[in-house]
């Protein structure tokens, strides 16, 4: 494929400690892959260049932030999705709204503060777009993140 | 949570390697009253954890799959959950409420890795159904509208 960065062991351990904690210090991440702090640096500089690093994030406790409820929501529809995604790119509460293929033409995950919250949100949608059907799936539980099970390089076999 | 709480979460949620000294500057505080916030907020539980995001794509990956699952009736749900999470590139496993019962994240590469991740996670304990639907959006772990989000909710704050 056009554009693959790659990687070698070192770049991919770097990453997966980034992964763990963003906020790892550079001299920690050195003494952990046996180079030098600095190199460290150089690798992530590059890798940022690059484009694979693209910066860092925190997940904070939705429910201490009034989100009780997240839900993935799948949309089907009769128009072109491209349209529909671009209009639901404005809405801030919809976390990565995406074209799908398979079961649903589009997906997005909707943060809500309460059930009759994300109704609103919903009724919002279906009235907007040109939209057949919603399919709303709670997510129930402690969500498991699983990130460090990441195989980074997408062709090592 | 006050004005200042919701901003430096979500310059944090923008770039969680600013130092406490750049978040100052921006948000008009002082570095050392940054660093209280942020050990407050941390130890109340307010940041589960600092991840680095990465853009799969540049890794030869070209989005994600959700694959829904059903399981059979008077299944244990934790069973199949545990097996889920070590299958390999399975970032993200949740139970629902709704038409499925769990959903598994994972970022895909070809149609063969769909394959392989559809014919690993079959093997979990009490699977009925798998479906699929595969986005092509590659950003590792999420896209950064919630970072939006949050400022929009500080804005709203006294």
């Amino acid at each position: 494929m056009e554009n693959t960065v790659e990687i070698d062991q070192i770049d991919d351990k770097i990453l997966h400690i980034l992964i763990e904690d963003a906020r790892t210090s550079m001299k920690k991440i050195g003494k952990q892959c046996g180079i030098s702090s600095v190199s460290v640096l150089n690798r992530i500089n590059r890798l940022k260049k690059l484009g694979v690093i693209t910066g860092a994030t925190i997940f904070p406790s939705l429910s201490k932030l009034g989100f009780n409820i997240v839900a993935t929501i799948g949309i089907e529809t009769d128009t072109d999705s491209d349209e529909i995604l671009e209009m639901l790119n404005h809405y801030t509460t919809l976390i990565e709204p995406a074209t799908s293929v398979g079961e649903y033409d589009l997906c997005a995950l909707v943060y809500a503060e309460s059930l009759s919250s994300l109704n609103e949100k919903l009724e919002a949608i279906r009235r907007r777009f040109n939209i057949r059907k919603i399919t709303v799936n709670v997510w129930s539980g402690i969500p498991h993140n699983n990130f460090e099970n990441i195989q980074l390089k997408a062709f090592s076999e | 949570m006050d004005k200042l709480d919701y901003l430096l979460l979500s310059e944090l949620l923008n770039d969680a390697t600013l130092s406490f000294v750049e978040i100052g500057k921006k948000l008009g505080a002082s570095p050392y009253t940054i660093r209280r916030r942020y050990e407050k907020l941390k130890n109340d539980g307010m940041i589960h954890r600092c991840i680095v995001s990465i853009d799969l794509a540049k890794l030869g990956y070209q989005g994600k799959a959700f694959l829904w699952i059903t399981v059979g009736p008077n299944a244990n749900r934790s069973e199949t959950i545990t097996y889920l999470k070590t299958v390999k590139n399975i970032i993200v496993v949740t139970e629902l409420i709704g038409p499925y019962e769990i959903l598994a994240i994972a970022p895909i590469s070809d149609l063969r890795s769909i394959q392989t991740l559809v014919k690993e996670a079959r093997k979990a304990p009490k699977v009925w159904q798998i479906k699929i639907a595969c986005i092509n959006n590659a950003d590792f772990p999420i896209s950064p509208n919630f970072g939006i989000l949050l400022g929009k909710k500080a804005e709203l704050e006294p």
